[in-house]
C-alpha cells in the first residue's frame, strides 16, 4: 500500500524547464528527485532487457549516474522519461553485449572441457508475472533473449514495458510503420522459438 | 495433428503470458544507493600516495637518492682520473712525448 503511495504508475512530468536548468547545474536535490521520480521506469526497463534482478538494479544505478553526467547534452525539446528510456535501453544492449561475448567465451572453455552454467539454471522469471503465468513466462524470456537487438528492444518496451508503438519508435529514433514492422516480425521469431521449444519438450 | 494444436497453445500462452505483467519495484534503498554512487564518483577518496606532503617527501627520497648517486659517480671518476695519471707518468705515456711528426 506505502509503495503505490510512494511508487506512482507513470511518472509525473516534472516542471522540466526549471528542472532541468538545476540538474544542469548539477544540484544534487534536483537529482534525488529525479530519481524518486524515475527509478522504476528506468529499473523495470532494464529488468525486461537484462532478465536479472540484481544486474538490472545495479544498470538502473548506472543509468542515473550517467544521465546526470551526460545533462548538459541533454536536448531541450526531448522530455525527460523518454531521454532515460533511451540511455536504459543503451546500457541494457550494453551489457547484453557483454555477456554474449563471455557466454561463447564460456562455450569455448566447456568445449575444452570445463563447467559452464546450463541455459536452464539461467532462466529468468519476471516478479511481476502471474504465477499461473511462470512457467509460460520464463520461456517466452527464454526465446526473447535469442532475438535480435533491435527486435527485443521494440517487444519488450511495447510487451514488458507497456508502452504504445508511438512511444517505442521516439525512444528508438524510428519510424512508427518501422516499429511496426519490428514487432510484428519478433513475434514471428518468438513463434519460431517457442513453437521449436515446445515441439522438443512436450 | 493433436500435439501440433496443442503445441500452438503453449506458444500462445506463453506469448500471453506478459499481458497481465505488473511493474516491479526496486529494492528499499535503491536512491539512496544511487545517491551514495554518484557522490563516491563525484569525490573520488584521493589515496595516501597522492596526498601532497607524501609526493613531497617522495619527491625528496629521490632527489637524495639521485644526489648520493652523482656524488659516488663525482668521487669515482676523481679516483680513475688520479690513477690513470700516476700510471702515464710511470710509463711516460704524456701525449706530449708522442708529437714526433709536428
Amino acid at each position: 500500500m506505502l509503495r503505490h503511495l510512494i511508487y506512482k504508475e507513470t511518472p509525473q512530468p516534472l516542471k522540466e524547464a526549471t528542472f532541468i536548468s538545476r540538474l544542469q547545474s548539477q544540484d544534487n536535490g534536483a537529482f534525488q528527485e529525479l530519481v524518486q521520480t524515475y527509478q522504476r521506469q528506468v529499473y523495470n526497463t532494464c529488468l525486461g532487457m537484462i532478465q536479472s534482478e540484481e544486474e538490472a538494479e545495479d544498470l538502473a544505478q548506472e543509468v542515473f549516474i550517467e544521465a546526470f553526467r551526460s545533462i548538459s547534452n541533454f536536448r531541450a525539446d526531448a522530455q525527460l522519461g523518454t531521454w532515460l528510456y533511451r540511455i536504459s535501453v543503451n546500457k541494457s544492449l550494453e551489457l547484453i553485449r557483454k555477456k554474449k561475448r563471455k557466454k561463447r567465451w564460456a562455450f569455448f572453455q566447456a568445449e575444452r572441457g570445463e563447467v559452464v552454467e546450463t541455459e536452464a539454471a539461467s532462466r529468468f522469471a519476471h516478479p511481476g508475472v502471474e504465477l499461473e503465468n511462470k512457467e509460460r513466462s520464463q520461456i517466452l524470456f527464454w526465446a526473447i533473449d535469442r532475438l535480435s537487438e533491435k527486435q527485443r528492444t521494440a517487444f519488450t518496451l511495447n510487451k514488458v514495458d507497456g508502452l504504445s508503438y508511438q512511444e517505442v519508435a521516439k525512444i528508438m529514433g524510428m519510424s512508427l510503420a518501422s516499429v511496426e514492422g519490428l514487432i510484428f516480425r519478433a513475434r514471428k521469431s518468438l513463434q519460431k522459438l517457442l513453437y521449436n521449444y515446445y515441439q522438443q519438450s512436450l | 495433428m493433436k500435439e501440433d494444436r496443442h503445441i500452438e497453445q503453449a506458444v500462445e500462452e506463453s506469448l500471453r503470458s506478459l499481458d497481465s505483467l505488473k511493474k516491479a519495484d526496486p529494492g528499499p534503498w535503491f536512491a539512496a544507493k544511487v545517491m551514495r554512487r554518484w557522490e563516491e564518483q563525484a569525490n573520488p577518496s584521493v589515496s595516501f600516495w597522492l596526498k601532497p606532503s607524501w609526493q613531497l617527501a617522495a619527491l625528496g627520497v629521490l632527489f637524495f637518492l639521485n644526489l648520493t648517486f652523482v656524488l659516488n659517480q663525482s668521487a669515482d671518476n676523481d679516483d680513475r682520473s688520479s690513477y690513470i695519471q700516476a700510471f702515464a707518468q710511470e710509463y711516460n705515456l704524456n701525449t706530449s712525448s708522442y708529437q714526433l711528426y709536428q
